[in-house]
C-alpha cells in the first residue's frame, strides 16, 4: 500500500501543510493508524482502501495546519444558508434521487469536506465513533457532533423536513 | 409527511448515507486519478522510505511472533488436554486394581557373602494368644510351645529389641523380636541356610553345627529364634508364636 500511494499521500499532505517534514510525519502517522484496519483479505488497490488512507492523511494534515496557525473554519451556518430550503422530504424522494448521489456527495463536500469524509468513514468503512476518533485524532464527542452536522447538511441539500429523529 | 416505521426509516437513511459516502469516494478517486501524472513526478523523501522499510520489518516480526504465540497456546492447550485425559485414564485403572489397594506382606531377602539381611517390606495382622508372659509392653509375641524341659527364664527389653530367654539346664533358647522398621544382620557364614514355612510366612532356617536359628517376619516385626534344640523343635516353637493383643 505504501508503494502504491506514498507519492500521492505525501503530495496531498504537503499541499495542505507546505512543509515536507511535517507532511512526512503526517504520512507516517497515517500508515501507523490505518495498519490495524488493513487485513489480509483486503485489496489494497481497491478504491475503498485508497479513499480511507487519503481521508486520514487529509484530516491529519488539517489538524496539524489548524494547530500551527489560527485556521478559521468557514462558518457552517453561512454555507448552509446558501442551500435552498425544500419542504418536500421523504424516503421516497431519497430513493428517487439515488442517481444524483455523486452530485449530492459533491455538494456535501463543498459545504464542508469533513462532512462527506465522516459520512464515508461511518457508513462505508463501518467504523465506530471510537475508531473514527482514533484515526482522525479528534475526540469522540467531536465525531458525534460532526456526524450530526453532516446529516443536517445532507438533509438541507436534499431539502425538506428534518426526517430522521435523533 | 407520511408516517412510517422509525426503525425502517433509520435503516433507509443509513443505506443512503452509505451511498453518499461511496459517491464521495468515487469523486475523491476521480480527483486523485486526474492528478496522477503530477503525483508521479513527486519525490518522496528518502527518510520516509527508510522509515517505512523499518516499520514494515518490525510489523512483520510482531505478526510472526503473535502467530507463533497463538500456535504455541493452541498446542499447549491440546497437550494439556491429552495429559489430563491420560492421567484420568491411568487413575481409573490404578484404583480399580485390588492388589494395589490391599497391603500385601512381603519379605525382601538379600543374601550377602557373610550375612543375610532381613528387612520387612510390608505388614500383616496377628491373632490373640492364650499364654501371656507378663511383659510391660503394649504388644509383643511369645511362643506357646516349648520343648520338654524348657521354661521361661527372663527377658531383656531394649525398647527396639525384646529378648525372651527359655532355659533347660545349661541350654538356652533366645527368642528376639524387633520393630519391622529395623534390619537385622544374621551370621550365615559357613552355615546351612534353608527356606522354611512358618504359618504361611516364608522364613530362613540357618544351621551352623548344632546351633539352629530361624528368622522370619510376622506380627509387624522381625522375629529371631536361636538355640541348641533340633530343627524340628525350633520350627515347632516358631510356629506356636502368638501375640498378646
Amino acid at each position: 500500500m505504501y508503494h502504491l500511494y506514498s507519492k500521492e499521500l505525501f503530495a496531498i499532505s504537503n499541499s495542505i501543510l507546505n512543509d515536507p517534514h511535517e507532511a512526512e510525519d503526517v504520512v507516517q502517522s497515517a500508515f501507523i493508524k490505518v495498519t490495524p484496519y488493513i487485513h489480509k483479505n483486503l485489496d489494497v488497490k481497491c478504491n475503498k482502501t485508497r479513499g480511507l488512507i487519503v481521508i486520514i492523511v487529509k484530516n491529519l494534515s488539517f489538524n496539524v495546519y489548524s494547530r500551527r496557525k489560527l485556521y478559521n473554519m468557514a462558518n457552517i451556518q453561512e454555507l448552509e444558508n446558501v442551500l435552498e430550503d425544500n419542504d418536500d422530504f421523504s424516503p421516497e424522494s431519497v430513493v428517487l434521487r439515488l442517481d444524483q448521489n455523486k452530485e449530492i456527495a459533491q455538494k456535501l463536500a463543498l459545504v464542508k469536506e469533513e462532512y462527506a469524509e465522516i459520512m464515508t468513514l461511518k457508513y462505508v468503512h463501518e467504523l465506530t465513533n471510537t475508531e473514527i476518533s482514533e484515526l482522525l485524532s479528534i475526540t469522540e464527542s467531536s465525531v458525534r457532533s460532526k456526524l450530526h452536522r453532516a446529516k443536517k447538511a445532507l438533509q438541507k441539500i436534499l431539502g425538506g423536513v428534518d426526517y430522521e429523529r435523533e | 409527511m407520511k408516517e412510517n416505521n422509525p426503525n425502517t426509516n433509520k435503516e433507509l437513511m443509513e443505506i443512503y448515507y452509505k451511498a453518499i459516502g461511496e459517491a464521495y469516494i468515487e469523486n475523491l478517486i476521480g480527483t486523485l486519478e486526474a492528478n496522477k501524472e503530477t503525483y508521479r513526478t513527486i519525490e518522496v523523501p528518502e527518510s520516509l522510505d527508510k522509515w517505512f522499510h523499518e516499520y514494515n520489518k518490525n510489523l512483520e516480526k510482531s505478526i510472526k511472533k503473535k502467530a507463533f504465540t497463538q500456535r504455541m497456546r493452541r498446542r499447549s492447550f491440546r497437550v494439556a488436554l491429552i495429559v489430563a485425559a491420560l492421567i484420568t485414564v491411568l487413575s481409573v485403572i490404578t484404583f480399580s486394581v485390588e492388589s494395589i489397594r490391599t497391603r500385601v506382606f512381603n519379605m525382601f531377602i538379600e543374601n550377602k557373602e557373610k550375612y543375610t539381611e532381613i528387612q520387612v517390606i510390608d505388614e500383616i495382622s496377628a491373632d490373640n494368644s492364650i499364654y501371656v508372659p507378663q511383659i510391660n509392653r503394649e504388644s509383643y509375641c511369645y511362643p506357646e510351645y516349648l520343648p520338654k524341659g524348657y521354661t521361661y527364664s527372663h527377658l531383656d527389653d531394649l525398647s527396639s529389641m525384646l529378648y525372651l530367654y527359655y532355659v533347660n539346664d545349661n541350654k538356652t533358647i533366645i527368642f528376639a523380636q524387633s520393630d519391622s522398621n529395623s534390619s537385622n544382620q544374621i551370621d550365615t557364614e559357613g552355615a546351612e541356610v534353608a527356606e522354611v514355612d512358618i504359618n504361611g510366612v516364608k522364613g530362613l532356617l540357618i544351621q551352623k553345627e548344632d546351633r539352629v536359628m530361624i528368622a522370619w517376619v510376622d506380627f509387624d516385626r522381625i522375629l529371631n529364634l536361636k538355640g541348641y534344640a533340633s530343627k524340628e523343635e525350633m520350627l515347632k516353637i516358631a510356629r506356636s508364636l502368638k501375640k498378646n493383643n
